[in-house]
């Protein structure tokens, strides 16, 4: 088995108590460092955090995905880790991919690497779905000048190095456009590699809903207009 | 009397919108249209009528309407801003105290 131990795992968290245990023990087969943020939880996810053998922050208030994120990036970069990845708490990536996105990340000089349905599995992402999905990257792609084919997707491979150079200060969805825009400002070396999404009935319901589609949209206007 | 103090305490305030400093410049525009709104209010139907007349506006009801609204957008955008300013703050707060208390499953 190839030593990981300097990529980390990157999961923020808010209420996945259902899946979270699996997901962890899966990961843990591959890797040895997982950090999770959870971001305010009520459903229970905590206790079991707890009981799992992680790096564990804890927020005490939900502030959503973006500060999640960043706090785990703040963590990361204090430690020994040479890269990181950030997976989704649902399930819906899959273990195999991180690991190629960290073969992928040691083995290049990519400062990040995007995941993209769009490359190879887009025919498994629901319709409409995919609609919002593509207005996303294209508005985002628009704005930040960058060409990639999938905006928001939670699995990214990102050298340590790289993220003092990156700000986030959105705390809701539309973080992954800010990130972007910091990649493309800061001229940082990137590229996609294909994932697979596992639509499962469990992640379906906990997703994002069109509803947070206008709520990206509305935090990528305030992105623009700050510019 | 007090048709004047408040003419004059609404004048000081419009007057204040120049020289205090904002963060935002809706904050500035809300005060400004505020005061103009309370001095308008005060003075009475015929000088109200007088200043829509001369903007070209057409009655004083409707000066006062336009402005109110103006005066309603300028405080939601006002507090939207205020909210948003205290989220941030709170969610700097929020994320040193989670990295200041990181448990370390690892190490237990």
């Amino acid at each position: 088995m190839q030593d990981f131990s300097k990529v980390y795992i990157l999961i923020p968290l808010y209420n996945e108590a259902e899946v979270i245990e699996n997901v962890i023990k899966e990961l843990s087969q591959i890797f040895q460092n997982i950090v999770v943020v959870n971001d305010g939880s009520t459903d229970g996810s905590l206790d079991i955090l707890k009981t799992l053998d992680i790096h564990l922050i804890n927020h005490p208030i939900n502030m959503g995905q973006g500060s999640a994120i960043s706090t785990g990036f703040n963590y990361i970069y204090e430690s020994d880790a040479e890269a990181l990845i950030t997976f989704d708490a649902d399930g819906q990536h899959s273990v195999e991919d991180a690991e190629i996105f960290a073969n992928a990340i040691l083995d290049s000089d990519y400062d990040v690497i995007f995941g993209s349905r769009f490359i190879k599995h887009s025919k498994n992402i629901p319709f409409i779905k995919r609609c919002v999905l593509i207005l996303a990257t294209k508005i985002t792609n628009y704005l930040s000048k960058m060409h990639l084919t999938d905006t928001h997707n939670g699995m990214k491979a990102i050298k340590k190095d790289s993220l003092s150079k990156i700000n986030i200060e959105i705390n809701g969805y539309a973080f992954e456009s800010e990130f972007i825009q910091c990649i493309s400002k800061r001229k940082l070396k990137y590229s996609e590699i294909p994932t697979n999404i596992i639509y499962t009935e469990y992640s379906k319901w906990k997703g994002q809903s069109l509803m947070n589609g206008f709520i990206i949209l509305e935090d990528l206007i305030k992105m623009w207009l700050k510019k | 009397m007090i048709k004047t103090f408040l003419v004059i305490l609404f004048s000081i305030l419009f007057l204040y919108g120049f020289i205090r400093p904002f963060s935002s410049v809706f904050s500035r525009l809300f005060l400004f249209s505020g005061s103009l709104l309370g001095i308008l209010s005060v003075i009475g139907i015929e000088q109200t009528d007088k200043i829509a007349n001369f903007l070209g506006v057409g009655r004083g009801a409707d000066l006062f309407v336009y402005l109110s609204l103006l005066t309603i957008f300028l405080f939601i955008n006002y507090t939207i801003n205020k909210f948003e300013t205290l989220n941030e703050k709170i969610s700097i707060l929020s994320r040193s105290i989670a990295l200041s208390k990181i448990n370390k499953n690892k190490d237990d």
